[in-house]
């Protein structure tokens, strides 16, 4: 069954509009990736609408690819500017901008690249041969095991928000709360519309998402456009020394580490690519035999930075696809994709349109490729990027959104929701609130309303059917662990005493 | 001093709506569908009411919340102002009218000042979305006579 699949899946993404799509979707995410501020979540909702006109296959091989290219992207600005181009890329300036500044930036530039294509290949082939057996494995889930992994998967929420869990608790909640607008979803009983009809349906989830990822980061790029008269200057690519096989093997070891530590928190659901690079850095740097060097310059930390944060991305898609619960905030938005052309993410997905699940699966490996040419021979031209002015790519943001959030359904409701999402969620990221945690809160709330209902119809009220099933007691007590793993951590960090992981900033609380 | 009143007001506002969320489920007669809308309520209830007085023992400490740097209020007011007038001048102008003046000002106003490129950017740019949403995409955008002219032009020139 998996090797028909798998020809069906090769047959359909070779074909040439869908290659076009993924070239196209991956040199779209390096050129946002590349621009500091602008995330690949961002890029993802910006092109949502587009994918009506390209069809499902092709639309959802273009995010994919949106969203590998983006996550590499970033690194090409953090080795040749110092600036992270996204949260995921903040690692790999440590090592990248100091070889840049020793006149190695073809190096480091072109171990970033080829890092990253073997992070992102891995995490495709995981993505690829674990999925159908979990999703076979998913089958078995009834509705209280389905409350009870929203439930865990919401415990993860708490650890968005680095040092203050209670503002990505609030978030989620409220993201929550915002999807049950509507009818709900077992009894057809009208919530929270005040009078009006077009209410019923709910809020348009992809607009908000548009909305809440576009604007602010059109608004950060303003900023910047505001304080930064000037043109970015790029370090020139310079340097004797390539990336051979030799090095290749030695950092084998490394890559395949790295990668994995990607994948595993790629699959953990609310923790993306912005998390990993700091604990695949710190393992890397444990099993060094020359610690000292990383943070000067070394090679060894910017494999670990870039193969970790590619890997995530396919690591990330596991729980989408075959639970429908998303891995990222990237991967909340891709939700948005799947459910505009009548897809519902889940073991279910797999039975009915394998198609679609295998050709996504071959269209992501394809990208991975394209992005490893388009970097390893494009790169003068996606440092060109850099300096196109930032008011005008702000502004086109903007109105790129706004036209997308009308064309979906020709509502103008959803036009005024996406700027008025934009412009809240702009405050709450001004106030660390990561905006990731909204996105799963919105689709997560949806799921938990549907199977908590079932369950208790189910039990005749009884709320002993969670602990009397044992897959969905294991998530309960998985959860418990969670919460209770999530606010030591951020109990230790803001107290200083835990110094890996991430600090949010801004751009990463809009991932 | 503004920062820390922006923390209070983020709290106040989460308090003010899931409060109003909370009282709204009052009006539904049907339990099963308030069970989660009415525990979600609660729970963004109490954390923003933590988160409040977090921020109020914070200033107490003087301890300055952690506020991101980004577009400043003037700024931030005149973006999102215009995006807001962008919505009915696009009803009433059309999408193309609507939209060049849109990104002329806008762009302008973030201090951006060579009209030699903007002009033509912005025309184009629009031009761009436009036959893009309206040819591939089947869009009704907002239209006016402009714009059902060029629609005809489009579809008698480039698309025949």
């Amino acid at each position: 069954m998996l090797m028909h699949n798998l020809v069906v899946g090769l047959g359909i993404a070779f074909q040439p509009g869908n290659l076009l799509a993924a070239l196209l979707g991956t040199a779209g995410g390096i050129v946002v990736g590349v621009l500091p501020g602008l995330s690949a979540t961002m890029a993802i909702a910006l092109l949502l609408p587009v994918t009506y006109a390209t069809g499902p296959i092709a639309g959802l091989v273009m995010l994919a690819g949106i969203y590998a290219g983006a996550i590499y992207g970033g690194s090409i600005s953090a080795v040749l500017i110092g600036t992270p181009g996204t949260g995921a890329s903040v690692v790999t300036v440590w090592d990248g901008y100091p070889m840049t500044k020793r006149g190695e930036s073809r190096l480091a530039l072109e171990t970033v690249t080829w890092a990253s294509f073997f992070g992102g290949i891995l995490g495709g082939l995981v993505l690829l041969f674990l999925s159908p057996p979990l999703a076979e494995l998913a089958l078995l889930f009834g509705p209280p095991d389905y409350t009870a992994l929203v439930l865990f998967s919401m415990t993860l929420l708490v650890s968005m928000s680095g040092d203050e869990p209670v503002k990505g608790v609030i978030i989620g909640l409220f993201g929550c709360l915002i999807g049950t607008i509507g009818l709900d979803p077992v009894y057809g009983v009208p919530r929270f519309t005040l009078g009006f009809a077009e209410l019923s349906g709910g809020i348009s989830f992809i607009s908000v998402l548009i909305g809440a990822f576009s604007i602010p980061q059109a608004l950060l790029l303003a900023a910047s456009a505001l304080k930064e008269r000037t043109v970015t200057a790029v370090a020139p690519i310079i340097g004797n020394e390539r990336v051979t096989l030799s090095r290749m093997r030695e950092q084998l070891l490394n890559g395949l580490r790295s990668s994995a530590i990607g994948i595993w928190i790629g699959i953990l659901p609310g923790i993306g690519p912005e998390t990993s690079p700091f604990i695949a850095y710190e393992e890397a740097k444990r099993f060094s035999k020359h610690p000292e060097r990383f943070g000067t310059g070394n090679v060894d930390g910017l494999v670990a930075a870039e193969a970790t944060n590619n890997a995530t991305v396919g690591g990330s898609l596991i729980p989408l696809l075959t639970l429908g619960i998303p891995g990222s905030a990237a991967a909340a938005v891709y939700v948005g994709a799947l459910t505009m052309h009548g897809l519902q993410p889940g073991p279910m997905l797999f039975a009915q349109r394998a198609d679609i699940v295998y050709t996504l699966f071959i269209g992501y490996l394809i990208c991975n490729c394209m992005m490893l040419g388009l970097g390893l021979g494009g790169v003068r031209l996606w440092t060109r990027v850099l300096a196109l002015p930032k008011a005008i790519v702000a502004i086109l943001i903007i109105v790129f959104s706004m036209v997308g959030s009308y064309a979906i359904r020709n509502s103008l409701l959803d036009l005024w929701v996406t700027v008025i999402a934009g412009g809240i969620a702009y405050v709450l990221a001004q106030h660390r609130f990561p905006l990731g945690a909204l996105a799963l809160g919105m689709i997560l709330g949806p799921i938990l309303e549907e199977n908590l209902l079932r369950s208790l119809a189910l039990s005749q009220n009884s709320w002993l059917i969670f602990v009397q099933h044992p897959i969905s007691l294991v998530f309960l007590v998985l959860a418990l662990g969670s919460l209770a793993w999530s606010l030591r951590k951020a109990r230790l960090r803001s107290q200083g005493r835990l110094r890996v992981g991430p600090k949010t900033t801004v751009g990463e609380s809009m991932d | 001093m503004r920062r820390q009143l922006g923390d209070l007001f983020v709290s106040l506002a989460f308090i003010a709506v899931s409060a109003t969320f909370l009282a709204l489920t009052f009006g539904i007669s049907d339990p099963n569908a308030t069970l989660l809308p009415r525990m979600l309520s609660w729970a963004v209830l109490a954390f923003s009411c933590w988160y409040l007085v977090s921020t109020l023992r914070a200033r107490l400490h003087r301890h300055a919340p952690v506020v991101e740097e980004g577009v400043d209020l003037v700024h931030f007011l005149a973006v999102m102002g215009l995006a807001l007038v962008y919505i009915p001048a696009m009803t009433f102008g059309g999408y193309l009218a609507a939209t060049a003046v849109f990104i002329v000002a806008a762009v302008y106003l973030l201090g951006y000042r060579r009209f030699v490129v903007l002009l033509p950017l912005s025309l184009c740019v629009t031009l761009l979305i436009f036959i893009v949403f309206k040819t591939f995409m089947y869009a009704s955008l907002p239209s006016s006579a402009l714009d059902n002219w060029i629609t005809e032009l489009i579809y008698r020139y480039v698309l025949s």
